[in-house]
C-alpha cells in the first residue's frame, strides 16, 4: 500500500481523525508561538501572580506573574521536541537492534538481548536519574534518558514480531522466490510488525511526555526558566493548593498530546491492518 | 431477540466491569479509623522532616536537621533558650577564671541517662575526652581545640582549661554529653533530654517517647522542660505537597516548613506560626572568578536587585531581606545602621557596571541545588531584575552532592544560590568569611577582617565583641562580599488544639513545650 | 534443559555486567559521600573521620573489590548514610516495593486483561466509549498527577485512606492493604491502559489472521475461536509487554513512593544517589536487576510454554 493511500485511509478513521485533531490543535499552539506570543514568555510581574483566566491573560498567570498562554506556547516546542527526540533515539535504534536479533537470531541475539536484558533490568526513571546525575540536568540529557529509556521496547516488540514472522510461510516463499534479505526484511516482514510498532512509537511519544513530567516532578526537568508541559505541570502542582485550576492548564495539554498520538497509532494501525 | 439477547449480554458485561472497577476501589476503604492524637489515648505529636538523620549519635552528626529532633534527646552542660541566650543544663551553675581559660563546672546530682545509669562528672571527663581527643584518640570536631586540659576533681565538678580565652565556649557547651561507655549511640542513641529515644526506620520516621524520670520539672503550674505529650513521630518526607495533604487529612499535626502561600490557604483550619529562622540566604559570588573580581560590579549587582520582590514574589512576604551575612534574629549582634545601603537601583547599577567597563553587561552562570525549590525560584527572579542592568544571568541546576563537591569544596563555579543556616555564636556565622577558613567558597579575603575575627574569638568583654562583629558586618557590605537577599521565615501549621510550638534561633523543634489543650 | 540452563548462565553475567555499569557511573560521578550526608555545617574533622568509617577513603576500584568481594560471600556491605546493613535495608525497602508492585500489577492485570479483550470485541460499539476514554485518559495522565487527585478524594476530603506512610503486612494485613491501595491505584490506572491497548490490539490483529477466518469458516463457536485460538497467539506480545511492566511499576513507584512517603526501594534510591551512598545502590541495583532478569526469565520460558517453536529453534 502506498503512502499516500494510507494516509487517505486514515482520514475516514474518525479516532484517527480525533487524535490528529487534538494533535494539530498543540501544533499550532506551538507555530503559532513562533510569529506571535500575547507576553515575553519569561517577563514577571510579581505583583500579578496566579490570576485566573481573563482577557488580559486568557489562560491566567503564574507563581511569578508569567503569562501563562505564553509559556504554553514555548513549552509545546520543547515537549515536541523532548518527545520526538526520543522516539527517533528509541525507534531508530530499538528498532534496528530487533530486527536483527529477531531475523537473525543465534549468538548475535543471545548477546543483544542479553545488553537488552541489562538495560530493561534498570527501571527507566533509576537510569534517568543517574544519566542526569552525572550529565547533570537539561534539555539534551533528558532527551537522551528517555531517548535510551524507548530502545528496549522498540527492541523486543520488534524482535518477538521477527521472530514470529520469520519462519511464516510468506517468508520462505518469497525467499524461495530468491528475495534477499533486505527485501524481506523490509518488504515482507516489516510491515506484519508495523502495527506493533506504530503502537510503540505511539506510546514511547505518550511515555516520554509523561516520563518528563515525573522527571520534572523529582526537580530533574529542564532548566528554569524554559518551560515545557512536564516542568510547568510540576510548578502548578507546587502552587495547588491556592490556584488549582493552574494545574488542569499544563495537565490538558499533556493529555491532549498524548492522547492525541495515542488516537493517531490506533487508527493507523486499524488501516493496516485491514490491509492485510 | 437474539439480537436483543446479545446486546443485553453486552451491556452486562460492560457494566461488570465497572461494577469491578468500582469495588476495587470502594471495598478496601471501608474503616479505616481516623487517626488522630485524641486526648483519652497516649498524647502523640506527629510532625514532618525533610531528610534522614546524618548520624543518631550527636558528636558524628552535623546537619541541622538532625539537630533540630535530637536535640529533644540529648542535653550538654549549657542549653539555649528560644532567644538564644545560654542557660545552664546538666551543669547548674559555672564559674570563669578572671584570665578567661579556667571553666568550673557544677553539675546537676539528679540526672540518669535513658538507659537507668546514673549521671556523673565521669560521663562529662568522657565526653570531652572523646571530642578533644585528650585521651589519645582522634579528636571528633575542631571545635574545641581551645580545650588544654580536662578533669573532674569530684562527682559534681568538671573543669575545662583553655590555652586561651574563648568568648564561644559556653555556646559551644550545648555539645551533648553522653554516658561513659555506652558503645551503642549509632543505633540506640541514650541521652538525657526530656525525650527517650524509641526507634528510626530509615527514610520512614523517628519515634521519641517522654522521658518521665526527667529532672527538668518547673515548679507548680509550670511543666518547665518535663514533656507534655507522650509520643512524638517524626515522619521523614521530603514533598511539600505530600506534607500539606498529610496535614489535611489529619496524618500529622504539625507540619513545619511550609510554602507562604500554602499557609494562607491553610490559616483559618490550621494555626501558623512563622519566625525568622537565622538563614542567611544568598547570591554568593566567587571572588575569583571575573567580573565578579571587582568590587564595583559585586556592588553593581547587589544595586540591580531587588529585594523586597524576592521578600513578596518567592516568598509571599514571610522573609526578611538582609542586608549583610546576619540575620535579625540575632538581635543583640545584628548592625541595623546597614539597612538600605543597596538600595535598589537600576541607574546607580548601570553607572557602576559602566566604570568597570561592562557597560554593555555580561553574561553569568548562577549555580543553584536543584533540591530546593525556594532557591531556584529566586534565581529565575534575580536573571529577571539583571536583565534590566544588562547582565545575562543563566541559571544551572546541580544535585546537592555535586554542588556540595563543586561549588562548597573546589569552588569551581562563578555565582550560586544557598541559605547558610545560623548558629548560636556569631563567630560560626561570620567565620566562614575568614580567608583561612577551610570552606570560604567565596574567596573573600579581607586583612582587617581577619583580625577582627580573631580578636573577637578571645574577646570576653561583650560590648567589645559586639563592636567587632558589627564591624565585620560593614566590612561585607562595603565589600559586597555576597549579595545578601533574605532570611526566609519557617513557617509551621500547627493544629487548632496543640499549642505551645516555640521557634528557637537555631533550627530546634523543642518538643517539650507542645501540649494539647 | 540445556536451554534453562543457558538462560541462568546468562542471568548471572546480567547482574555482573548490571554492576560494573553501575560502579563506572559511581566512578565519574562527583561528590563525596560523607560531604553529602554531613552537609554544608560539618567540620573537616568530623567529614574526615566519616570518611575513614565508611572506608570512602579508599580509592574506588579498592572499594569495588572489596565489595564484590563481599557479595561473593553473601555480605552486601553497610551503607554509607544509614551505617546499617545493605541488605537488611533492602529488604526493609523491597517488601514495601513489592507489596506494592504486586498489589499494582495484580489491579493491573485484573483491570486490564478482562477490559482489553472485552474492548477487542466490543471496541467499536457506542456503549464502550465510556471505558475507551477512560483507558485513554490512564495512558495521558502522569501517575503522580492522578496520585494527587486519588489524595484529594479519598485521603483529605472524605479521610478514607491515608496518604503517606506504610504499615507492615505483619502489624496488620488490612492497614497494609490501605496504605497501598492509593498508590496502587495510582499506579496501576496508567499500566492497565497499557495492557488494555496491547490486549486489543493484539486480539485484533490475530482475529485478522488466515487461521481465525479459517476456524470460523469451518463454523467454530466464536467463543472456541477465541479461547482456542486467538488468545493463545495473543498472549506472546502481551507477556513481553508483561515483562515490561513490571520494569514500569518498579520505576513508576519510585515516583509513587515519593509522593505518598513509602519507605521502599524508591526512595532508598534517591538517597543513595544523593547521598553517593555506593554500597547501597549497588546493592539496590542488584537486587531490581535480579527481579527484572527473573521476570524475564519466566516470561521467555512461557513464551516457550505458549508458542513451543520459539524452543525448538
Amino acid at each position: 500500500m502506498r503512502f499516500s493511500e494510507l494516509w487517505k485511509r486514515c482520514w475516514h478513521k474518525k479516532r484517527f481523525v480525533a487524535g490528529a485533531c487534538m494533535v494539530a490543535l498543540m501544533l499550532l499552539l506551538m507555530l503559532a508561538g513562533f510569529f506571535w506570543m500575547p507576553y515575553d514568555p519569561d517577563a514577571m510581574e510579581l505583583t500579578n501572580k496566579l490570576q485566573f483566566f481573563s482577557p488580559a491573560h486568557p489562560l491566567g498567570t503564574d507563581q511569578f506573574g508569567r503569562d501563562i498562554l505564553s509559556r504554553m506556547m514555548e513549552g509545546a516546542r520543547y515537549s515536541f521536541l523532548i518527545g520526538g527526540l526520543a522516539v527517533a533515539a528509541g525507534f531508530v535504534t530499538g528498532g534496528l537492534i530487533g530486527i536483527f536479533s529477531g531475523y537473525y537470531g543465534g549468538k548475535l541475539d543471545e548477546l543483544v538481548m542479553k545488553l537488552i536484558d541489562v538495560q530493561m533490568a534498570f527501571p527507566g526513571v533509576l537510569l534517568a536519574l543517574m544519566l542526569i546525575a552525572v550529565f547533570g540536568v537539561g534539555l539534551g540529557n533528558m532527551a537522551l534518558a528517555l531517548g535510551i529509556m524507548a530502545i528496549p521496547r522498540f527492541a523486543r516488540i520488534t524482535r518477538s514480531g521477527f521472530l514470529k514472522y520469520r519462519e511464516a510461510d510468506f517468508v520462505k516463499a518469497a525467499r524461495v522466490r530468491g528475495a534477499g534479505d533486505g527485501r524481506i526484511i523490509f518488504r515482507h516482514i516489516l510491515p506484519h510488525v508495523a502495527p506493533d510498532l506504530i503502537v510503540t512509537c505511539s506510546l514511547s511519544f505518550a511515555g516520554a511526555v509523561m516520563s518528563e513530567a515525573g522527571l520534572s516532578y523529582l526537580g530533574l526537568g529542564i532548566q528554569p526558566p524554559t518551560p515545557s508541559f512536564g516542568k510547568m505541570l510540576s510548578e502548578a502542582q507546587a502552587s495547588i493548593l491556592q490556584a488549582g485550576w493552574y494545574v488542569l492548564v499544563p495537565a490538558a495539554a499533556i493529555t491532549l498530546l498524548v492522547m492525541g498520538f495515542n488516537l493517531m497509532g490506533d487508527g493507523l494501525q486499524e488501516v493496516i491492518g485491514h490491509d492485510r | 431477540m437474539k439480537a436483543f439477547s446479545e446486546n443485553l449480554r453486552r451491556a452486562l458485561c460492560g457494566l461488570l466491569i465497572l461494577a469491578l472497577a468500582v469495588s476495587l476501589t470502594g471495598c478496601a476503604s471501608e474503616k479505616v479509623e481516623s487517626s488522630s492524637g485524641v486526648s483519652s489515648e497516649p498524647k502523640v505529636v506527629r510532625i514532618n522532616t525533610t531528610a534522614d538523620p546524618d548520624s543518631l549519635d550527636p558528636w558524628r552528626s552535623a546537619a541541622s536537621d538532625t539537630e533540630a529532633i535530637f536535640h529533644n534527646v540529648f542535653e550538654g552542660l549549657c542549653l539555649y533558650d528560644s532567644d538564644g541566650n545560654i542557660i545552664p543544663g546538666l551543669a547548674e551553675s559555672w564559674e570563669i577564671s578572671k584570665d578567661g581559660k579556667t571553666y568550673t563546672f557544677h553539675l546537676r546530682k539528679d540526672v540518669t541517662f535513658h538507659n537507668g545509669k546514673k549521671f556523673t562528672s565521669a560521663d562529662v571527663l568522657y565526653s570531652y575526652n572523646q571530642l578533644t581527643g585528650l585521651s589519645g584518640g582522634e579528636p571528633l570536631t575542631k571545635k574545641f581545640s581551645m580545650i588544654e586540659s580536662i578533669e573532674a576533681p569530684d562527682e559534681t565538678t568538671f573543669v575545662a582549661h583553655l590555652n586561651a580565652p574563648s568568648a564561644a565556649f559556653l555556646s559551644l557547651a550545648v555539645m551533648a554529653v553522653l554516658p561513659e561507655g555506652y558503645e551503642e549511640q549509632a543505633t540506640q542513641p541514650v541521652g538525657t533530654g526530656p525525650f527517650r529515644f524509641v526507634e528510626y526506620t530509615p527514610s520512614q520516621r523517628i519515634v521519641l517517647e517522654k522521658n518521665g524520670d526527667y529532672y527538668g520539672k518547673g515548679k507548680g503550674d509550670d511543666p518547665g522542660r518535663m514533656a507534655q505529650v507522650d509520643r512524638v513521630e517524626v515522619y521523614i518526607m521530603d514533598d511539600t505537597a505530600a506534607v500539606v495533604s498529610a496535614l489535611r487529612s489529619g496524618q500529622l499535626d504539625i507540619a513545619a516548613i511550609l510554602d507562604a502561600e500554602d499557609a494562607k490557604v491553610l490559616e483559618g483550619e490550621f494555626d501558623i506560626y512563622n519566625s525568622p529562622q537565622n538563614m542567611v540566604q544568598s547570591l554568593f559570588l566567587n571572588h575569583k572568578a571575573a567580573p565578579f573580581d571587582d568590587v564595583r560590579v559585586r556592588k553593581a549587582v547587589s544595586y540591580a536587585i531587588n529585594q523586597q520582590e524576592i521578600v513578596d514574589g518567592v516568598f509571599g512576604g514571610y522573609a526578611t531581606p538582609l542586608p549583610s551575612n546576619f540575620s535579625p534574629v540575632m538581635a543583640a549582634y545584628y548592625n541595623d545602621s546597614l539597612e538600605g545601603t543597596y538600595e535598589y537601583n537600576v541607574e546607580q547599577a548601570k553607572a557602576l557596571l559602566k566604570e568597570a567597563g561592562y557597560e554593555n553587561g555580561f553574561f553569568m552562570t548562577i549555580t543553584v541545588p536543584a533540591n530546593y525549590q525556594k532557591h531556584i525560584d529566586t534565581a529565575q527572579v534575580i536573571a529577571q531584575q539583571l536583565a534590566a542592568v544588562g547582565i545575562d544571568a543563566k541559571i544551572e541546576l546541580i544535585e546537592w552532592a555535586s554542588w556540595l563537591d563543586d561549588v562548597y569544596k573546589n569552588a569551581s563555579y562563578q555565582s550560586t544560590i544557598v541559605g547558610l543556616s545560623g548558629k548560636l555564636d556569631p563567630d560560626s556565622v561570620l567565620g566562614r568569611y575568614e580567608s583561612t577558613y577551610a570552606s570560604n567558597f567565596f574567596h573573600f579575603a579581607n586583612e582587617e577582617y581577619d583580625e577582627l575575627i580573631s580578636a573577637a574569638r578571645v574577646e570576653l568583654d561583650d560590648e567589645k565583641r559586639i563592636e567587632e562583629y558589627k564591624r565585620c558586618q560593614e566590612i561585607l557590605t562595603e565589600e559586597a562580599a555576597a549579595v545578601y537577599l533574605t532570611d526566609p521565615n519557617l513557617i509551621v501549621a500547627c493544629r487548632k488544639d496543640l499549642k505551645g510550638f516555640t521557634f528557637y534561633p537555631v533550627t530546634f523543634y523543642d518538643f517539650s513545650s507542645l501540649r494539647y489543650e | 534443559m540445556a536451554y534453562y540452563a543457558r538462560k541462568t548462565a546468562g542471568f548471572i553475567v546480567t547482574l555482573l555486567l548490571v554492576s560494573l555499569v553501575t560502579f563506572a557511573v559511581f566512578q565519574i560521578l562527583p561528590g563525596d559521600p560523607a560531604t553529602a550526608i554531613l552537609g554544608v555545617d560539618a567540620d573537616p574533622v568530623q567529614i574526615e573521620q566519616l570518611r575513614h568509617e565508611i572506608g570512602a577513603d579508599q580509592p574506588l576500584p579498592q572499594r569495588f573489590l572489596n565489595w564484590a568481594a563481599g557479595v561473593l560471600r553473601g555480605d552486601l556491605g553497610a551503607s554509607y548514610q544509614y551505617r546499617q546493613p545493605v541488605a537488611k535495608l533492602i529488604s526493609g525497602g523491597l517488601s514495601v516495593t513489592v507489596s506494592l508492585a504486586v498489589f499494582s500489577l495484580a489491579l493491573t492485570v485484573l483491570i486490564g486483561i478482562p477490559t482489553g479483550l472485552w474492548l477487542a470485541r466490543h471496541g467499536k460499539k457506542l456503549y464502550a466509549a465510556p471505558v475507551t476514554f477512560l483507558s485513554q485518559l490512564g495512558l495521558s495522565v502522569p501517575a503522580f498527577c492522578m496520585s494527587i487527585v486519588l489524595i484529594e478524594i479519598f485521603s483529605v476530603q472524605l479521610r478514607w485512606l491515608p496518604s503517606m506512610g506504610y504499615t507492615p503486612w505483619a502489624q496488620s494485613p488490612l492497614k497494609c492493604l490501605q496504605s497501598l491501595l492509593l498508590p496502587a491505584l495510582a499506579i496501576s490506572f496508567g499500566s492497565s491502559a497499557v495492557l488494555i491497548r496491547y490486549v486489543r490490539a493484539s486480539v485484533s490483529q490475530q482475529e485478522g489472521e488466515l487461521y481465525v477466518r479459517t476456524a470460523k469458516s469451518k463454523g467454530a463457536a466464536p467463543g472456541r475461536v477465541m479461547w482456542g485460538h486467538v488468545l493463545r497467539n495473543s498472549l506472546i506480545p502481551v507477556l513481553t509487554i508483561f515483562g515490561m511492566l513490571v520494569t514500569d511499576v518498579l520505576g513508576g513507584s519510585i515516583i509513587i513512593e515519593n509522593v505518598f512517603s513509602l519507605p521502599g526501594i524508591g526512595r532508598l534510591i534517591s538517597t543513595s544517589i544523593a547521598t553517593r551512598d555506593l554500597p547501597l545502590i549497588q546493592g539496590l541495583v542488584l537486587y531490581l536487576a535480579g527481579i527484572v532478569v527473573v521476570c524475564n526469565f519466566v516470561v521467555d520460558i512461557l513464551y516457550s510454554v505458549i508458542d513451543p517453536r520459539i524452543r525448538l529453534k
